[in-house]
Order: C-alpha cells, then sequence, then structure tokens
C-alpha cells in the first residue's frame, strides 16, 4: 500500500516535470559573440559583471545574456541573437569614462547572426561618495527620506541623479545616507521638497514634507555649497539640519454629469500649474465614488489643476478646474463630465497581402490626441480605440478641437506605420471636432513594410569618441518626419539598423552629440537611401567629429 | 504632450514615488494570497454597542509607541473595508500622538499608523482579526520601535560586494513560533560601495537574511537577479541560519558569503480570456510553497508580447499565478499553478487567465423580540458589518494562492446587499463582522440547488431549525457567480469578557503558557455540528480575553495552548471536522460550562487553567 502510494506520488512527479519539460529557449539564444575588456586605469576590472539588454526593451529587467570579467578583466557574451542590444557595466561604485551625471548610457551594439563583435571595452574610474547625516534641530535623526543629488554646472542646477541606484538615496534610522558611484563634477546636495516647483505628491500626504534644504543647511539654492566629487574621493559628514515638517493638504470634489448628476469610477487627478496653462508634477488621485466624491492627498502649498485621467475609454471629458492650496483643505470642487465627440471608421492595410500580417490588425489600436495650443491647460487626456478584426474603430470622448490621429504605442510595432488618414477621398491631417459630434467614415491607412537599411558610418580621422552617441533615424523624402519608424542608435563599431519600412524614397539621418564633458551637436549628415520590402538596403554615412554645428554649444 | 512624453513622466513618477510604490505593491502582493477573513475576534476598541452612525463623522485616536509614550508625526491612514475604496484619507500625528480624521461617510474603515524606524503595521493581522472601525470610533494605535539587521556581504576572495539586494524574511514571530504560510515578502536594501548593508524597521522576531536573486518590485539595475539569493551565512534556504532581532535592538555582524550561484529561470506566456490577447496589464507572481515566501513578480505589459520570464529560481516547488486587475473591478486570474525546478530552466508554461467568481446575497437583521433584556428598537443599518469569504482548504499552509485583489472586490449597502468578487473557484465559508459586539451570525442560508433555484429567490429569514447546517461550506466552481445567500443577524446576542489565571492552587496571576486560546463549545447535542455556534479567541499576555458576537445558549469554556505551528491565518479549529469533535471531546471532559441569555455581558468572568510547560525544543 505505501509503496503503492509513493509510486503514484513519484509518477505525479514526473508528470509535471514532463510537463514543464525544458524544450530549450531557442526564441532567446542566438548565435553571435560579443567580446570586450573592462579596466580601471591600466589595470583590469576584475569580476565586473556585463549585461545585455535589447535596445526596444531597455526597461524591462531581463537580459539577454550576462557575463562576468576574468582576471584580464575580458568578458564574453555568447549565444547572442540577432538585434540592437545595449552593453552596461554593472559596477555601482564605477563610473564609465562616457558616463554623464544622469548615470551610464551603456553600449550600443547591432549585431547579426553568426556574428562576433570584439573590443566593446569599459574604462571605469572609482566614483566618489557623499555621506552624511539628516537631523532636525533637536538632533533626531530623519530617517527613510530621499537626498536629492543635484549636479550642478555654471550656477545651472541639473536635477541629475543616477537612477539605476536608487535605494542609496535614502537615509537609514540614523539619519545617515551613503551615495556613492558618484561621476567626477560639482553637486550640491538637499533634502526636502520646493514648494514652487508644482510638486506634487499623492497617498502619502499624511507625512507632510521637509522644505527642501541644502547642504550646509540652506533653502536659497544659490547659497548651496557645491562639492567637488573627482574620481575616488569621499566627502563626509556632509550634514543637514531641516526644520520641523509642514503639512499638507486635501483638494476634494465630485464629478458630475452635464444634469449634475453623479459619475463613478472616474480616475481624478491633479497638475502643479508651474507656468500660465502648464502643468508640472503630475499625480494620478482618486477614484470618484458612487456619489461622484474625489479627494486629493498630499497637496503642497501651490496652485493645482484637476482633470479626469483619461484611459482613452472614457466617454467624456472635463474642462479641468484650477485650485490654489494656501494654508487648509480646498472643497467643493465640482468637475463636469461632458459628452465627448466621436471619430469613426475603419482601419486598412496597405503593402502586403501576408496574411498573417493582416491579422496582425486587432493589435493595434489608434489614438487621437487634441489641440496643445498655449491658450489652454492641456491636460494628459486622450482618445484610444483597438481596432476590431473587420477593421473598424471608434475613437470616443474627445474634447472639441483640432484632434490628430497617430498609432497608438511607443514605438508602434514593428513594421506598421501611419501613411494618411482619409475622408471621403480627401486626407486628412488635422481633424476639426465640433462639441457633441459623431464623425464618421473616415479611413485609416496603415502602411506594412519590411525593408531594412544596414548603415556604416565612417568616423573622420578614426574611431568614434569616447561620449560621442549617434542617432540614425529614416524619414521619407519630401515627407514629414516619420515617427513611427524608430531610429536606431549607432554602435561601437559604427553601424546601425533601421527596420520594418514601407518600400520608398527615403533620407537617412544621424544626429551626433557629444554627451560627457560640455556637451556639444554635431551638424547632422543625410544620405538618400532607396527601400524596398524584403530587402537591406546598405548606406555608408562619413561623420567629422570635429565639426561645430552652427548653433553652438548646447547646454541641454 | 505626445503619448511619448506621457510614458516618460510616467516612469519618472514611478522612479520618484518608487519606495512608497514599493510599500503600496508589497502589501498588494501580501493580500493577493489570501481572501479576507472576519472570524477570528479581538478584545475590541469599543466596549459598548453604540448607535449606528448615519451621518458623517470622524474616527479619532492616539499613536503611542511600545512603551508607552505619545508618538508625533505619524502617518495615519484610514481606509474603507470594503466598497470603493480609493486612496486612504490620511492625516498627520500631533505632538501629544492625537489625530482626527473628520468627515468619513458612515461604514467600516481600518486604521494604520506609520512613522519612520518603526515596524510596520501588522495589515494582514488587521484583515484577520476583523480590526475595523466604526465611524465616532477612538483607536489607539501601538508601534514599536523596530530592530535593524547590519551587517556586509562579501564574495568568495573576500571582497565586498556593492549595490547587491539584501533582505530579511520574519520567519518567527516574537514568541519563537514559526510563520507559516506567510505569504512573506521583504523590503530590499543595498549594500553600499563597502558591501554594507542596513535593515531597519522590523518587528520582532527571527529573520531569513538573503542577498541577491530576483527581487519582486525591484527598482534599478539588479546585477544578481539571475543568481539564487545566497541565505545568511553563506547557505541556500532549507539550510539558513535564523537572525533573531527584538524591537529596538541592532544585531550586527549578519555577514554573508555570497555564493554566486546561478539560478534558472521560469519562462511562459499570458494568455487572455477570449482570443488570447491582454487588456490590461497582469502581475505575474512566484510563491515558494514550502516557505509561502513570494520570491519573485513580474509584469506582462498588454502592448508588450504577453510573455514573461523570471529569473534566478533555485530548485524547488513553487506556485506561480497571474492576476489582471480592470478598472471595473473584474479581475481575471490563471488558476495558480504548480512548478518544480529542478536542475533546468522552465520554460512555455501557459497562464489562461479566466473571469473570477463571486458570491452574493443578503443580510437580514432580525427585529428585537427581548426588549426587555436587549432595550427597544434603534434604526440600524448594515452598512457598518462587513461580510467576508474565506477560503476553507484543509492544507496547513495555504498552498493554494487566492488571487485576490484588495480593493472594490466587496461591495455593501444599507439593505444588507452584499457582493464579494474575485474569489478563484474552491470551498469558501462567508464570516461577518458585525457592527455591534452583541450582535451574531445566526443562520446562513444558501439558494436551493437548481433546477429549483432558477433565478434564484433568497429564501426569507428562515428559522433556525429549518436551516441545517447552519454555515454550509460553499464550493465555488470556476468563474461562478452565486447569488442569493441571506445570512441572518440576530441583534440578540451576548459577550464574555473576562480573564484565564492559573490554576494551581496560591497562584493569581496568568497561566505561565507563551499563548493561550480560548473556546467556546455548544453543549448541546444538536449544535455539534452547527460551525457558527463556535467561538475561538487568543488570550492576551495578561490573560484577559473578550467573546464577542456570541449566540445565546449554554457553551463549554475551554483553553488550550495555541499550537507551535499554526498558520499566520489560523484556520478556526471547528471549521475541521475531526478538530471539531475532538474540541468538542475535551471541552466535555473540562465541563465548564456557562449559560448566555439575550443581550448579556459578562464582564468579569474567570477561567481557571494550568498546563505544564512544554518542554524545551
Amino acid at each position: 500500500m505505501r509503496t503503492l502510494t509513493r509510486s503514484i506520488l513519484v509518477a505525479g512527479l514526473f508528470a509535471s516535470t514532463m510537463l514543464f519539460a525544458p524544450a530549450q529557449s531557442s526564441t532567446k539564444q542566438g548565435t553571435a559573440t560579443i567580446t570586450g575588456r573592462v579596466s580601471s586605469g591600466d589595470k583590469p576590472a576584475v569580476n565586473v559583471a556585463v549585461a545585455l539588454y535589447p535596445v526596444e526593451r531597455a526597461m524591462e529587467r531581463t537580459s539577454v545574456a550576462r557575463a562576468t570579467t576574468d582576471a584580464e578583466g575580458r568578458y564574453r557574451l555568447t549565444n547572442v541573437p540577432a538585434g540592437q542590444f545595449t552593453v552596461y557595466f554593472i559596477a555601482p561604485t564605477m563610473v564609465g569614462l562616457s558616463d554623464t551625471t544622469y548615470g551610464d548610457q551603456g553600449k550600443t551594439v547591432t549585431i547579426a547572426e553568426g556574428e562576433t563583435v570584439e573590443k566593446v571595452d569599459f574604462s571605469l574610474v572609482r566614483g566618489g561618495v557623499i555621506t552624511g547625516r539628516i537631523t532636525n534641530a533637536d538632533g533626531d535623526p530623519i530617517i527613510a527620506e530621499q537626498i536629492h543629488l543635484n549636479a550642478v554646472d555654471k550656477n545651472q542646477r541639473r536635477r541629475g541623479a543616477p537612477s539605476m541606484n536608487y535605494y542609496m538615496y535614502e537615509t537609514d534610522d540614523r539619519g545617515m545616507y551613503r551615495l556613492y558611484g558618484i561621476a567626477s563634477g560639482k553637486y550640491t546636495v538637499s533634502i526636502g521638497e520646493a514648494k514652487e516647483e508644482g510638486s506634487i505628491r499623492f497617498g502619502f500626504g499624511g507625512r507632510g514634507y521637509y522644505t527642501r534644504t541644502f547642504y550646509p543647511g540652506v533653502t536659497d539654492e544659490s547659497k548651496a555649497t557645491a562639492l567637488e566629487v573627482t574620481e575616488g574621493s569621499e566627502a563626509s559628514n556632509v550634514d543637514i539640519t531641516v526644520g520641523r515638517k509642514a503639512k499638507s493638504y486635501a483638494a476634494s470634489g465630485r464629478v458630475v454629469d452635464e444634469n449634475g448628476q453623479p459619475v463613478p469610477n472616474l480616475r481624478v487627478g491633479a497638475g502643479g500649474i508651474v507656468r500660465e496653462n502648464q502643468l508640472g508634477g503630475l499625480g494620478s488621485g482618486s477614484m470618484s465614488d458612487a456619489q461622484g466624491q474625489f479627494r486629493l492627498e498630499g497637496l503642497l502649498p501651490g496652485r493645482y489643476a484637476a482633470f479626469i485621467w483619461s484611459d482613452g475609454t472614457t466617454n467624456g471629458y472635463t474642462d479641468p478646474i484650477k485650485f490654489e492650496i494656501a494654508d487648509g483643505d480646498v472643497s467643493g470642487l465640482e468637475l463636469k463630465l461632458r459628452k465627448g465627440s466621436s471619430i469613426s471608421g475603419v482601419v486598412v492595410i496597405e503593402g502586403t497581402s501576408d496574411r498573417s500580417v493582416l491579422s496582425t490588425l486587432t493589435q493595434l489600436s489608434l489614438y487621437a490626441y487634441g489641440d496643445r495650443s498655449p491658450e489652454r491647460l492641456a491636460t494628459p487626456s486622450f482618445g484610444n480605440a483597438k481596432v476590431s478584426s473587420d477593421g473598424r474603430f471608434i475613437i470616443s470622448g474627445l474634447e472639441p478641437g483640432k484632434v490628430q490621429i497617430s498609432l497608438s504605442g511607443y514605438p508602434p510595432p514593428k513594421g506598421f506605420s501611419l501613411a494618411r488618414v482619409e475622408r471621403d477621398g480627401v486626407p486628412q491631417k488635422e481633424i476639426e471636432v465640433p462639441a457633441g459630434a459623431q464623425l464618421t467614415g473616415f479611413r485609416v491607412v496603415i502602411q506594412y513594410g519590411s525593408g531594412s537599411v544596414r548603415g556604416f558610418v565612417k568616423i573622420e580621422g578614426d574611431a568614434i569618441p569616447e561620449g560621442m552617441r549617434i542617432m540614425a533615424s529614416i524619414h521619407p523624402v519630401g515627407g514629414a518626419a516619420d515617427r513611427s519608424t524608430r531610429p536606431s542608435m549607432v554602435d561601437s563599431r559604427g553601424r546601425f539598423l533601421l527596420e520594418g519600412i514601407p518600400p520608398g524614397e527615403y533620407e537617412v539621418k544621424l544626429d551626433a552629440i557629444f554627451i560627457a564633458g560640455s556637451p556639444r551637436r554635431i551638424p547632422p549628415v543625410i544620405q538618400r537611401v532607396s527601400v524596398a520590402n524584403g530587402v537591406e538596403s546598405e548606406v555608408t554615412l562619413t561623420l567629422d567629429p570635429n565639426v561645430r554645428s552652427p548653433e553652438g554649444s548646447n547646454n541641454e | 504632450m505626445n503619448e511619448a512624453s506621457l510614458a516618460r513622466f510616467a516612469c519618472a513618477g514611478v522612479l520618484k514615488a518608487a519606495g512608497k510604490l514599493f510599500l503600496l505593491l508589497a502589501a498588494v502582493t501580501l493580500l493577493a494570497g489570501i481572501v479576507p477573513y472576519a472570524q477570528v475576534v479581538q478584545p475590541s476598541n469599543s466596549p459598548e454597542p453604540r448607535p449606528t452612525s448615519t451621518s458623517t463623522g470622524a474616527i479619532t485616536g492616539r499613536v503611542i509607541t511600545d512603551d508607552g509614550r505619545p508618538l508625533p508625526d505619524a502617518a495615519i491612514s484610514v481606509y474603507k473595508a470594503y466598497g470603493n475604496t480609493g486612496p486612504p484619507r490620511s492625516s498627520t500625528s500631533d505632538s501629544d500622538g492625537r489625530f482626527s480624521v473628520n468627515n468619513l461617510a458612515p461604514g467600516l474603515y481600518g486604521v494604520n499608523a506609520w512613522a519612520p524606524g518603526f515596524a510596520p503595521p501588522d495589515v494582514l493581522g488587521d484583515l484577520t482579526a476583523g480590526r475595523f472601525h466604526k465611524v465616532g470610533d477612538s483607536v489607539t494605535l501601538t508601534l514599536a520601535k523596530g530592530g535593524v539587521i547590519t551587517g556586509s556581504v562579501r564574495d568568495a576572495n573576500g571582497d565586498p560586494i556593492a549595490g547587491i539586494p539584501v533582505r530579511a524574511l520574519r520567519v518567527r514571530d516574537a514568541n519563537g513560533r514559526a510563520i507559516v504560510g506567510a505569504s512573506g515578502f521583504a523590503q530590499p536594501r543595498m549594500t553600499d560601495d563597502r558591501g554594507i548593508y542596513r535593515i531597519y524597521g522590523l518587528p520582532s522576531g527571527a529573520y531569513n537574511v538573503s542577498a541577491g536573486g530576483s527581487v519582486p518590485y525591484f527598482v534599478g539595475v539588479n546585477a544578481y537577479d539571475t543568481d539564487t539569493p545566497t541565505y545568511y551565512p553563506s547557505s541556500t534556504r532549507d539550510t539558513a541560519a535564523e537572525v533573531q532581532v527584538r524591537s529596538s535592538e541592532e544585531v550586527p555582524g549578519i555577514d554573508i558569503r555570497y555564493r554566486a550561484e546561478r539560478g534558472h529561470s521560469i519562462s511562459g506566456s499570458v494568455l487572455g480570456p477570449t482570443d488570447g490577447t491582454l487588456t490590461y496589464g497582469v502581475s505575474v507572481s512566484l510563491k515558494h510553497v514550502l516557505s509561502g515566501a513570494y520570491d519573485s513578480n513580474t509584469f506582462v505589459a498588454p502592448r508588450n508580447k504577453s510573455s514573461f520570464e523570471i529569473n534566478g529560481i533555485a530548485d524547488g516547488v513553487y506556485e506561480i499565478a497571474a492576476i489582471q486587475g480592470a478598472p471595473s473591478g473584474n479581475s481575471m486570474a490563471a488558476a495558480p499553478q504548480r512548478v518544480t525546478v529542478r536542475g533546468a530552466d522552465v520554460t512555455g508554461l501557459q497562464l489562461r487567465l479566466a473571469p473570477l467568481g463571486s458570491i452574493a446575497g443578503r443580510s437580514l437583521l432580525e427585529p428585537i423580540q427581548n426588549k426587555e433584556a436587549c432595550g427597544a428598537e434603534r434604526p440600524s443599518t448594515l452598512i457598518e458589518t462587513l461580510i467576508s469569504a474565506r477560503r476553507d482548504e484543509k492544507t496547513k499552509t495555504d498552498v493554494s494562492t487566492s488571487p485576490f485583489l484588495f480593493g472594490g472586490a466587496i461591495t455593501q449597502n444599507e439593505q444588507g446587499d452584499f457582493q464579494i468578487r474575485n474569489l478563484v473557484s474552491g470551498n469558501y465559508r462567508l464570516t461577518a463582522s458585525l457592527t455591534s459586539d452583541l450582535w451574531y451570525l445566526r443562520s446562513m442560508v444558501l439558494p436551493s440547488p437548481p433546477p429549483a433555484g432558477q433565478g434564484a429567490t433568497p429564501p426569507k429569514s428562515a428559522t433556525a431549525k429549518t436551516a441545517p447546517p447552519a454555515s454550509p461550506l460553499i464550493a465555488l466552481k470556476p468563474g461562478e457567480n452565486l447569488a442569493g445567500v441571506t445570512l441572518n443577524v440576530s441583534q440578540e446576542g451576548a459577550i464574555v469578557r473576562g480573564r484565564v489565571i492559573d490554576a494551581r492552587e496560591g497562584t493569581e496571576g496568568p497561566p505561565p503558557s507563551a499563548s493561550l486560546k480560548l473556546f467556546l463549545v455548544p453543549t448541546e447535542r444538536e449544535r455539534a455540528e452547527d460551525v457558527l455556534r463556535y467561538s475561538e479567541v487568543p488570550v492576551a499576555s495578561d490573560g484577559s480575553f473578550a467573546l464577542i458576537n456570541l449566540a445565546p445558549g449554554r457553551y463549554w469554556v475551554l483553553a488550550r495552548p495555541t499550537p507551535d505551528e499554526e498558520p499566520r491565518i489560523p484556520r478556526p479549529t471547528a471549521w475541521d471536522s475531526e478538530a471539531r469533535a475532538k474540541l468538542r471531546r475535551d471541552a466535555e471532559l473540562a465541563n465548564d460550562a456557562i449559560e448566555l441569555k439575550p443581550c448579556q455581558r459578562v464582564n468579569d468572568y474567570v477561567k481557571r487553567f494550568y498546563v505544564a510547560a512544554p518542554a524545551a525544543k
């Protein structure tokens, strides 16, 4: 009996293992190889992790390949599939020579199946350290508050804090913080929130906030002490004493329809008004409840506008309401949901008769964005619509005004681009949408392209200088900038790849910028190219890094 | 603003709010593993029943430290126990630790306090204890100064490892009792450039400290997410050394020698219910079955391919679940799947989303019959009553992750209509957290099974005699929407408060047992199977207890030590038929009976109890 039970158990385990038997994940494994060396000064950087991420999915944390440097600082990324990738070194205490105060930019590699790319090298130096303690006037530690590291340049403040290592910016239970891996440069250190920036915090409003205070304890930014960070330097006792926590406030109100009836389940957001008709920080606040009531908490004193966060399915829109928080809560705000207009029609795909491509129609969605003229306060609302299997679409809830339609998704699915929008055979660039109108009969033509351009960039002189970034983009000759073909970063070998391009005559454009040191641009280089479906065209461009852009230096 | 810049500022916002977001998501994840539950009764903060509120009002209170001092500047959040929850209402405690949150609509609210460096409130505990509050309540919240674990992480050569996430997962409570099926989740801290980490704000207990591995909700680049975590001092999960921490104590020298062992990956795809495409984002979470720890999670955005991959997984048995939230509040989930990782990657998993089920019905408040004892009829509403469903499976660790989404899942109104949504299939029991301690749940009636129950008109208040058994198990099929459940609520219950004292001669204090439970067992034979008549409550360390929401009748009072390996969300003993029978036998043998009359309040009941302290393990 016992044996029987056990064998059933084993069989069960076996079955479940069989079910999920490792089927060699062929999708992500390729045959290309990337090698390089990581050095620190004239010594090899040993035991440094190197990771390869796809360019398109850089926000995702799943790497395609990983390696660790050996005793000579060498690494080897294997089984790499064809495509465009970024190679990052992961050494939080170190700074790459080409890193900026915005952090590590990585190195782009465009690689084909079976290819080996060598000498994707990194030269690292030990970053600086800034450490200190934050207390209040009684000497109590200020715990779990965010430290801001601000790179300063010619008296101009920049909010540059490498975001790779988010957690080190928080003070611990002793009020201590320790920032490390900082690139050389001048920095100020601050804690707390600035009132005047239209900043907004939601949900944790009960905690109040500290008035922004710079080291060595000043609220006036111009009086802040700038710390000089150099390779391997350590600035300690960078202590700040903060005042008492100031209160934050709440704003509340109702969402009603045109008959004054409450509208539940709409997400109400707010933004801080930075300048007239311009919103700074935005926050998504609360859902309206059964009585249409909403409440936005954690507001610092300042001017705000409340609005509906349209998710593209809201069948209506609201005009934003402005309000001001001084030293108390604000109530009685009323957001009126107006019936939106709609645009409907069909989507057709041109340039292919491939059934598998045509069947992807339902994966597309259209996106309509309204007039962004400075005369009105623009809120982040937009219309969004999925395309049904027969190609029909309807975008509803639109505000009156001028509307443009584009393909949704950033970037849109590879190979698809919006060719034109027609109504009764007449191309429509901007659609004038009257209030409460149901506009029908639109024809949205999507072009499918499977052409590609493989590019080679020759650098006048030698290799691409350290700290220079080159972006390659493609535009139809005589056409407007086509936002739907994704640009490509030129890799360390001067290669790039543009894919999913419909047939036609194009211009390939190189934009180069030095991001390290004092940033400057180089005049764009343009080259014509013909593209055909299923064909890989080649193009070679020459770039001279020593030519200065007529616009001069650029302190972006 | 175009969509691209929209996406960018959304990202920036996420990064800026990441720390807070983390806590929020952590709470959601914790809750994802459970269904709400409100049966275990704690000594209440509202000793007397009060008239039910019908207008807006305030919840006031005070935040104190565990040594009794007022705690100023604590963040207070007050959130609805059910319904359209929205963001919590917030406030800050003043210099005397006092707070007030005004203009609250009638209903039930959870109240939390948070202060940096103090141990976070036990969100799960609140849910399980039904520790919700009515408008007008005054609440005292006690926060304990957290403990600290600090040390270093070094590689095989003894060199410090910078920027590696370190986590401390609580595995035992302050009394040394294992936290079984904890659905545990721990916020990571990173080592600095010297390889030093510091984790603070920890509640008393024992911890497993680990470095590296794939960390749920991690923000930033983690070079170690394809490794399996190394547990202190340099081991795998099975052989990890526990680190004891007490409130406000610092435990230094918890140095980890990192093993740098490559883990396996689990990958697959999430499929929508109809054509396979996804409408909203999906959260995929991975739970280690034996420890109950949430090891990893990943998000699948609808715009991208629906594939997912989780790395850094050690050999073991896991459960993978997928949940899709929706603005409508109707979530979808993929049935949790067991995944065994053994020496190789697991690929090709398919998680197919399906609509979740619901249970709906009505609570009926029975009129007061015994006006002499219970007073005159008051205008009453059921809006301050929380009906919840708890999954009742016989497993010791609740390994079957129930993808329950907190928020918007329970709706109720003044008339007592309730709906509990987003339930995975399984066996459920309904529990009620009642507005008055004197009320009790007299019986529960399920709609008659089809075909008779077509169109399910709920039976009107059924009398107890015709409703056997009184608290039946609801077997919910996948995606089933069960309606027409009737809960009969009586206003003529009883309360027993008192103390358990040492039964030995010449003693006065509480018995010297670490943790006790007190049970009420119905003496009448025909009530033997009526689960609603059983009651159990933990005894406080000073021996005090409060049993509320009791049906009138005759009971045996029984005290027992709490079992060592009790799950964090204990399954009431009476829910299991064998355990119930044993409980009855024990109670009958002890033969310590009490008779409770309608609306009776027993305030000074003394239960004498002694059991020899268990031999040290």
